[in-house]
């Protein structure tokens, strides 16, 4: 293959990473596990590029051949816990994701500031623990501690919050015309 | 599930949306790592052209040299596959790790480092600057606590964070479960076994991946059960002068542990403040 074609592929991979990348985030549980498929489904990408259909979108490609290397990591593995989710989730989750792309913007990182303003549009507790969680990077006991809650209260508090972000992230693409 | 899915789908988008930065320079590192890899891989088979075609042309003889060289790159990789497999189990196994800047001068620090597995750990420095810390990780939550009394407590589970805090203290995760290294050896190495009965041999020698990862890693093992008894990893001279250029893990023994022993709650005093990690 030729350096024109590298070239092609390394343009396609850098586009697509961060949908890729969340895909295994969500996928893995062991951050050493993402970047050992994510590296592994380059290199499984580029020996089949040949099989890859340009009239298909190359995202849920490599995401596919992303979920067969990280299915068979988690079979080696035997006991240890490698997935967070079953096939059906997965396929939820590969669903999600196709969502997420949908919204209006050129890259990923374009589409992160509808999730901003999902955000934006919570109520002040919620926000609250949502900065405390992901910004300042806090365990749910010391969330509770800040807003006044146990420990089990404000991860409650953080499912709902995020179920809510998912729901707005769902409510902008119906009202810009995308799927749900 | 389907809500589970979600639930982890947003919660990563949560932490792009907050460390916009840290996502990107991660993301551009596996990006870069892959394509590395695949230039590696196509580089060493341009490489291997010239010498295959030699070998046609030698016919017979190069046909038994392949297929001993295959035998012998087989019964590596075979092996560095079994040790990944052992160093898995949750069998609980006490090693001494001692961290050296070069062979000669005295370590940099000593520590008994206890393993379960690939999700547990406890470590505790045995003397020198890190007598008395204790690091472990639990799980999805790490832990590190200072020897002085009444100091606070760092818990967090942020992975890339312990790691940061750690790379201040010249260490990794990546250099200190037996695991994560066999792991690496499946990957970025070329192997070579050697030898046989409680000291059996298998030498990597780092082909790709990055350079912070051990230039070789020499590992003894006991062929009956594929413990590792003794793991030795040399660093690059071109890493920063404070970093490490050898690590050394000796076997110390194998007694079983429940998982509690590592947890959390019994690692860190109830007296001790417990903090996070901040951006």
């Amino acid at each position: 293959m030729g350096g024109h074609q590298r070239r092609l592929f390394e343009a396609l991979v850098r586009e697509h990473a961060q949908a890729l990348d969340l895909f295994l985030r969500a996928l893995l549980r062991d951050p050493g596990d993402v970047d050992d498929v994510f590296q592994e489904a380059l290199i499984v990408a580029w020996r089949r590029l040949a099989d890859y259909d340009p009239e298909r979108r190359f995202g849920p490609w490599i995401r596919g051949i992303a979920r067969r290397i990280a299915l068979h990591r988690a079979h080696a593995a035997g006991a240890r816990p490698v997935l967070t989710l079953d096939a059906a989730a997965i396929d939820a989750l590969e669903a999600r994701i196709v969502h997420v792309e949908s919204l209006p913007g050129e890259a990923m990182e374009d589409r992160l500031e509808h999730v901003g303003r999902c955000v934006e549009a919570l109520p002040e507790r919620m926000r609250d623990a949502l900065r405390y969680r992901y910004d300042d990077e806090l365990g749910a006991n010391a969330i509770g501690e800040r807003l006044g809650l146990t420990g089990p209260n404000a991860r409650k508090v953080l499912e709902r919050a995020r179920a809510r972000v998912a729901d707005c992230i769902r409510r902008r693409l119906a009202v810009m015309g995308g799927t749900t | 599930m389907t809500e589970e899915a979600e639930d982890r789908l947003v919660s990563a988008l949560l932490h792009d949306l907050a460390h916009p930065g840290r996502a990107r320079e991660r993301r551009d590192r596996r990006v870069d790592a892959g394509l590395r890899a695949i230039d590696e891989r196509l580089g060493r088979r341009a490489r291997r052209r010239p010498v295959a075609a030699a070998l046609a042309a030698a016919a017979a003889a190069a046909v038994v040299l392949a297929l001993v060289f295959d035998a012998t790159a087989t019964d590596a990789t075979a092996a560095a596959e079994r040790l990944l497999e052992v160093a898995r189990e949750d069998a609980a196994r006490r090693y001494e790790v001692t961290i050296q800047r070069n062979a000669v001068r005295a370590p940099i620090g000593r520590f008994r480092l206890d393993l379960s597995g690939d999700d547990v750990m406890r470590m505790e420095g045995l003397d020198g600057r890190f007598e008395g810390l204790v690091l472990g990780r639990d799980g999805d939550v790490f832990y590190a606590v200072p020897p002085r009394q009444g100091a606070p407590a760092l818990v967090t589970e942020s992975r890339d964070g312990f790691e940061r805090w750690l790379g201040g203290r010249e260490m990794s995760l990546e250099r200190l479960v037996v695991a994560d290294i066999v792991s690496s050896l499946l990957d970025d190495y070329d192997l070579e076994a050697s030898g046989g009965g409680d000291g059996a041999r298998l030498v990597a020698t780092r082909t790709s991946g990055p350079r912070t990862r051990p230039r070789t890693v020499d590992v003894t093992y006991r062929e009956r059960d594929g413990v590792i008894v003794r793991l030795s990893l040399k660093f690059g001279r071109d890493l920063p002068p404070r970093a490490p250029r050898q690590v050394r893990f000796d076997l110390l023994g194998e007694e079983p542990r429940d998982r509690d022993w590592f947890s959390v709650d019994v690692n860190v005093p109830a007296d001790r403040q417990r903090v996070g990690l901040r951006r």
